[in-house]
């Protein structure tokens, strides 16, 4: 479900890119450390949008260190902000879990059989990752919420999306207070709802095959049908990112700095190149 | 009233120089011109408001000789929200500005009478709660009913655009960064007017 919000890095300025880099790194050992090594092999790129939102909303001091990676042997740019991965990757744990949890009970046949078999090591790092008051709630509550909307087999996009939405708000704001608090909100709801609905688009195939609920497959009638609406489709997911855009400005500052203009890059370029890619991908089929 | 020291950002013993700074700092981020036709503007210029009144409170305490400090008594406090005079899609944006969505929301779904009005503010409250697809189709239906409506045109415009703080906006318009045949004969065609009426001509055969 997740992975698709990264850097256009060839529009990044090198500096940015390499901080970008760090942050993903940084993540990836932080939970590699403190959760479990499968966190490593398990990251994606939303969480690290997540967390550069957490530092930019929480003020949490970041300094870069070169640090050796255990599995490529180099020693690399490493950013430090604790507070924010500890967060991020208390969250990814959760939801992670949660997602293996909702598979096992949704799949049939062999799959459901492998993720049985995993079921001991997830279960490892839920527990690893519950160390935020509240936070498993927020996560569990948000999965049910979306897998109530599937249940009743609901075909406004919308509505299909806003349990997932809620979920990420509550994740993104969590902590937090005033406008920071709201400007987080509506950035977390809006990565939320574009992952949700990107996310049944790119799965519109297999999803008519296995027979699974897909919003677009009930509002469009078939896989087909909803190709023939792709610029609608286009144009809500880009609406979704131009949301988040515009309240994320409300929490900058001029001159801009770093971690604002590779935000901007992965929401105002990287975002509408997923949906490209989407497109792209389907067309060629 | 909240502690305008507190808005500002600044202790209450700062001295008149920061709370100056600070002041400007906080009006140059909200400044009204940041956010022409943006759909924010209403939380901004709220901001705006905010910070004014705070500077205005700091600056009579200090001149009134009160030793500065804010005493929360000190605010309004016979203001209590009475709306009588107001017409209710004024009340519902209030609410929309205040950030009181699911209020706003009831409200609107109370009216049976559905105008333009109804249709745009109905679009500002889906468009807060996150769900842009309805918000887009009520935006439209208030654009079709009120075609000469400007402040419809600029939200309906501002849903397609990111923000303009963002080094990247203009990027992902259809026209971005680049230069059609037909932009090339349109400017020429500008130039060879330009020319004639300065007594020239660019282009001899028109």
């Amino acid at each position: 479900m997740f992975g698709y919000i990264r850097p256009v890095k060839g529009e990044l300025y090198v500096k940015d890119s390499e901080f970008y880099s760090s942050v993903y790194c940084g993540l990836c050992r932080y939970g590699g450390k403190n959760i479990s090594h499968l966190t490593r092999w398990l990251l994606n790129y939303d969480f690290v949008l997540l967390a550069l939102l957490r530092m930019k909303l929480t003020d949490d001091k970041v300094c870069v260190k070169k640090k050796r990676c255990p599995y490529s042997l180099k020693k690399k740019n490493c950013a430090c902000a604790d507070e924010s991965y500890s967060f991020v990757c208390s969250a990814f744990g959760l939801l992670t879990y949660g997602k293996l949890l909702d598979d096992i009970k949704d799949e049939k046949g062999f799959k459901r059989f492998c993720k049985i078999l995993v079921k001991p090591l997830f279960k490892h790092i839920g527990k690893k990752s519950d160390k935020f008051d509240g936070l498993k709630g927020i996560v569990f509550n948000g999965l049910k919420a979306t897998d109530e909307a599937e249940a009743q087999g609901c075909d406004s996009v919308d509505r299909a999306a806003d349990g997932f939405g809620t979920m990420m708000k509550k994740i993104a704001s969590y902590g937090l207070e005033g406008d920071k608090k709201m400007i987080a909100e509506q950035c977390g709801y809006h990565i939320g709802r574009f992952i949700y609905i990107a996310d049944a688009f790119d799965d519109l195939e297999s999803d008519e095959k296995s027979g699974n609920y897909n919003p677009l497959l009930k509002k469009y009638g078939s896989a087909l049908g909803a190709m023939e609406m792709a610029d609608t489709i286009k144009e809500t997911l880009w609406d979704s990112l131009n949301a988040f855009s515009n309240f994320y400005a409300l929490a900058v500052n001029q001159p801009i700095n770093g971690i604002d203009r590779i935000i901007f890059n992965i929401i105002e370029l990287g975002g509408r190149d997923a949906v490209k890619r989407i497109i792209e991908r389907k067309n060629k089929k | 009233m909240k502690n305008p020291y507190e808005i500002l950002g600044v202790s209450e013993n700062a001295s008149d120089e920061e709370i100056k700074k600070a002041y400007r700092k906080l009006a140059k981020q909200y400044h009204p011109d940041n956010y022409t036709d943006n759909p924010l503007k209403d939380l901004a210029d709220e901001k705006m408001k905010e910070v004014n009144e705070a500077y205005d409170t700091i600056q009579k305490l200090r001149s009134s000789g009160s030793n500065g400090s804010f005493n929360s008594n000190n605010g309004r406090s016979g203001t209590n929200g009475s709306y009588s005079g107001e017409s209710v899609y004024s009340r519902i944006r209030r609410l929309i500005s205040a950030g009181r969505i699911g209020e706003a929301e009831t409200m609107l779904n109370g009216i049976s009478d559905r105008n333009a009005e109804w249709h745009f503010l109905m679009s500002l409250v889906l468009y807060r709660k996150g769900w842009l697809q309805d918000a887009r189709n009520e935006i439209n239906i208030a654009c079709q009913m009120d075609p000469y409506n400007q402040e419809y045109r600029s939200f309906q415009q501002r849903m397609s655009g990111g923000a303009y703080s963002s080094p990247y906006s203009g990027m992902n318009t259809n026209n971005a960064g680049g230069c059609s045949g037909c932009d090339v004969c349109q400017a020429l065609l500008c130039a060879d007017c330009c020319c004639e009426c300065m007594g020239g001509d660019c282009i001899r055969c028109c």
